[in-house]
């Protein structure tokens, strides 16, 4: 069912294209931004990894209306429900959605950007790990974030949600000049998204359920 | 059998509808009418489990929709509100294709877009039809889950003659198979001898 709701999900963004586009155009933005800093910061790997980083968060938080508001606002959520939907794969189709399409595009022109900026970075398997990791962990707090203003959470949302995502920017930086870092990265990522995903998932159970 | 024993809905601390109860069996259509804002959409809402009751209970087949809810929607209702649940920017089938694998089957699709004489849109994404060809789509759906319980907002909206009559005629179908529907309407129906409960009578 999972694959059928991203399927879905997948064909509604390629149909209406808004939610790739906004993609791109943050990657787009952010790196006119990187080319017009100085040459010696940006050609700090450390400096370049974190500016990866922050536009995937960017584009995490612009991403675009289709994740929730959409279904809930065309009554596609109750449907959803009445063919027998949980809502744990509703959330969990909805984060991997998320990263897929706020996350991916950015991770694989990475490589790219930084043979366009000169970038003297190894891509190895531990910084593509922690970066997907990183993104995921994204992804999951801003659906709770999704979730939570739904039911008018605003507090909750602005106050807990957002702050877990300053965490692993944090950590991620210093994986990449101290990797001896990885491990407590992934667990801090672990423990972010599966407290988020707990989190969505109360919240939007007791929404939908009497 | 449903039955609805002194349900109160509210909504906020305004209660919408008050000690409301009745008892709809099998091989029977109710009709729910009201002024606007007399809570009919929100009576079919609350059956259909999406919204909880200030007080009172919600029984099918002599239990509490509460108690297994999950199991009560996914498999006992079919649900037709003001939003159809359908995608614009996808194509009617994209659209009945997503439902496909919970509750029926690809091939009955086109079976169930004949009745309704909109087999032949089949391809056409949904923001190039009109509204009463949409509700059609919404209303293909519902044939199509075969679901015992069928809860229906307002469902001759904006159909055609042609719509309204294969509608009727479909409930007919549904109530003689064992089937129980609840249709909210302002006026239609109310000649058709189904018993019906004036929602004004049980606003505060």
């Amino acid at each position: 069912m999972i694959t059928k709701l991203l399927k879905r999900d997948f064909l509604l963004a390629i149909k209406s294209s808004n939610g790739l586009i906004l993609t791109f155009i943050i990657l787009l933005i952010s790196m006119l931004l990187y080319s017009f800093m100085s040459q010696a910061e940006t050609s700090s790997p450390a400096f370049f990894v974190h500016n990866i980083l922050l536009t995937i968060a960017f584009s995490s938080l612009l991403s675009s209306n289709i994740l929730f508001f959409d279904d809930l606002d065309d009554g596609s959520t109750e449907q959803m429900i009445i063919c027998g939907v949980s809502h744990k794969q509703i959330i969990l189709a909805k984060v991997i959605f998320h990263f897929i399409i706020s996350a991916v595009p950015i991770i694989i022109a990475e490589p790219i950007m930084a043979e366009i900026f000169k970038v003297k970075i190894a891509t190895n398997f531990i910084l593509v790990i922690a970066i997907i990791s990183i993104s995921f962990s994204f992804s999951s707090v801003y659906c709770a974030l999704v979730i939570s203003l739904l039911n008018n959470n605003t507090l909750i949302g602005n106050l807990i949600l957002l702050p877990l995502m300053i965490a692993p920017l944090i950590v991620g930086k210093l994986n990449i000049d101290h990797p001896e870092y990885f491990s407590l990265l992934c667990g801090l990522c672990l423990i972010i998204s599966a407290s988020s995903f707990l989190m969505s998932y109360v919240v939007y159970r007791d929404k939908y359920t009497l | 059998m449903l039955i609805c024993e002194n349900v109160t809905i509210s909504v906020g601390s305004h209660p919408i509808i008050s000690n409301l109860n009745f008892t709809l069996l099998s091989n029977n259509c109710l009709v729910i009418k009201g002024k606007n804002g007399s809570g009919k959409s929100t009576l079919l809402k609350a059956i259909a489990g999406f919204i909880s009751l200030s007080s009172g209970q919600i029984l099918w087949h002599n239990k509490d929709i509460a108690e297994d809810l999950e199991l009560y929607q996914s498999t006992q209702i079919a649900y037709l509100g003001h939003n159809f649940g359908l995608k614009g920017f996808l194509t009617v089938r994209e659209n009945l294709s997503f439902f496909a694998t919970c509750k029926f089957t690809q091939d009955i699709i086109t079976a169930s877009l004949k009745q309704f004489g909109i087999s032949d849109l089949i391809d056409q994404p949904l923001y190039k039809l009109s509204q009463g060809t949409i509700k059609k789509v919404a209303l293909a759906r519902v044939i199509l889950s075969n679901s015992r319980l069928w809860l229906l907002d307002e469902p001759d909206n904006n159909l055609d003659d042609f719509g309204k009559e294969m509608l009727a005629k479909l409930i007919d179908i549904r109530t003689k198979e064992g089937g129980c529907v609840i249709i909210t309407s302002h006026d239609a129906y109310i000649d058709k001898n189904f018993p019906v409960i004036n929602l004004e009578d049980y606003s505060k």
